[in-house]
């Protein structure tokens, strides 16, 4: 109560002109850093073009939704940020991304290490036939990231926790991941995921596999994740995008349509195209 | 035919019908006071009722489209606007009311002089309300920004019957009692044209996203 007095009182002693002077600063503070960037990214599938001239802007510590209807591009464009096409044949890219203004796509690259960097999460849950402990602890032993046992398995605790799954299994590290139910495999994926330190983490519908109970806890983490990393989710799904996501990406027919914080683009977006997706008038 | 289609389209005739209704108790309160209509006026009270019942109706079925629906964009902001708008065409219809039970005092009184501009304001009054009514069924935004552009007609007539009446109570105590019930008409509908300016803003957020209530925005 007092708080909000004080707020008044602030409120009150301004003048219109400095609240204005005040909202437009705050709004020069809130412009984001920049993590990923595609410039005129084109992508082909053998002869046939996937995606057209792509630019796009992803800020760091955000979640953003990449919706679109089915073999809109949306998926080969998550997959090019960790350049997992690349086990495709016959694919070619042209054009960049830029991770922390870094060209993925240069020769220099180390594509192993993108991939630690830039983890990945899968609609089907993808557990190693291992146990819990192995299969979070697998991706930190080949990456050489822990110097000792101890030092491994505060890693797979932390790895556990941060995908909220660390209280479901701390005591039976042991068994097999397989026994896991599908939300529970998907958290340990996640976990897996975290547990390399990544910069950023791509979701490619990681809850259309799951209950609605499992898809909420999902969910949560997403939410809870984008303090420390950039979450880049294609959902067919738009309640989840709207519910969960920073910025919405609109794809369709392999172009980026529209690209917007997320309250603006499911109130307000600027493309016809894009409006007629939201509200079913096709898709 | 999408499935919230048929949704949409009942909010509409709900708010159409409201509005039809709203615009009659504006007309026949009116008409009743320049008549000195009793009977007149005691149909519009009774007849609120309805007006009433459809907000109610109109409120329940917006939320059912917003939970059951969710709506985005266009359909989510005409949805929202029936929301808001409902309440405001509620609040008209109140100012006819009150309008029609200060008639009952008004015509145990002698009449101050012939009404002039009285009607005048009732009639730019109700026309408003009509023309924002037709903005938001048929999403007219020039029409909506045309509407607002007429309050000042109101608050014009607002003013100058404000000093008449003044001058004349202040010359004759006998006509205080009318003179005040007349305050009171003129601020209802002074009120009811400042509502349908707040409507022609919420068609103005419908149809544009932008939301200029509150703001500075010139027309």
């Amino acid at each position: 109560m007092l708080g909000i007095n004080k707020e008044i009182k602030q409120m009150e002693n301004m003048s219109t002109e400095s609240i204005e002077t005040k909202k437009a600063e705050d709004q020069k503070i809130a412009a984001p850093k920049i993590e990923i960037e595609a410039e005129n990214l084109n992508f082909f599938y053998g002869e046939k073009q996937a995606l057209y001239s792509i630019n796009l802007k992803v800020p760091e510590k955000s979640i953003t939704a990449f919706i679109g209807p089915s073999g809109c591009g949306k998926s080969t464009f998550l997959r090019s940020i960790n350049r997992m096409n690349d086990i495709i044949a016959g694919v070619r890219v042209e054009g960049k991304i830029l991770l922390n203004n870094q060209n993925i796509y240069a020769p220099s690259i180390d594509v192993v290490d993108l991939r630690r960097r830039v983890g990945m999460v899968f609609q089907k849950s993808t557990p190693f036939p291992k146990s819990i402990f192995d299969n979070v602890a697998y991706g930190i032993k080949i990456n050489r990231l822990s110097n000792s046992r101890k030092q491994l398995e505060q890693m797979v605790e932390q790895a556990l926790k941060q995908a909220a799954l660390w209280n479901e299994v701390k005591d039976r590290l042991n068994e097999s991941a397989l026994a896991l139910s599908g939300g529970q495999q998907q958290r340990l994926c996640i976990a897996r995921t975290l547990a390399v330190m990544p910069e950023v983490i791509l979701m490619d519908e990681p809850c259309s596999a799951l209950d609605p109970i499992a898809t909420e806890k999902i969910e949560e983490l997403v939410v809870e994740l984008r303090e420390k990393y950039t979450v880049i989710i294609v959902t067919h799904n738009m309640q989840q995008a709207s519910r969960v996501s920073d910025y919405t990406a609109f794809f369709l027919l392999g172009q980026l349509i529209e690209f917007d914080e997320t309250e603006k683009i499911f109130t307000y977006p600027k493309e016809k195209k894009t409006e007629d997706y939201i509200t079913g008038r096709f898709g | 035919m999408r499935i919230i289609e048929a949704d949409l389209n009942k909010l509409k005739e709900k708010m159409s019908l409201m509005g039809v209704l709203t615009e009659n108790a504006i007309e026949q309160t009116v008409k009743a006071l320049v008549e000195g209509n009793t009977k007149l006026s005691e149909e519009v009270i009774i007849a609120d009722d309805k007006i009433d019942t459809l907000e109610n109706e109109i409120d329940k079925l917006a939320t059912d489209v917003m939970v059951l629906r969710q709506p985005a964009a266009g359909d989510l902001r005409f949805t929202i606007t029936c929301l808001h708008t409902a309440g405001i065409i509620e609040r008209v219809a109140d100012h006819a009311v009150n309008i029609a039970k200060h008639i009952r005092v008004i015509n145990n009184e002698p009449p101050l002089k012939p009404y002039v501009d009285l009607p005048k304001m009732g009639l730019v009054t109700r026309e408003m309300f009509r023309d924002s009514l037709q903005a938001l069924i048929n999403g007219d935004t020039n029409l909506a920004r045309q509407t607002i552009r007429r309050d000042d007609q109101v608050d014009e007539l607002f003013h100058l019957i404000y000093d008449d009446l003044l001058a004349i109570m202040q010359s004759d105590p006998n006509t205080i009692k009318r003179g005040a019930e007349l305050l009171f008409v003129i601020k209802h509908l002074e009120r009811m044209a400042d509502y349908s300016t707040n409507i022609c803003e919420m068609v103005i957020y419908m149809m544009e996203g932008k939301v200029i209530k509150h703001t500075q925005e010139a027309f």
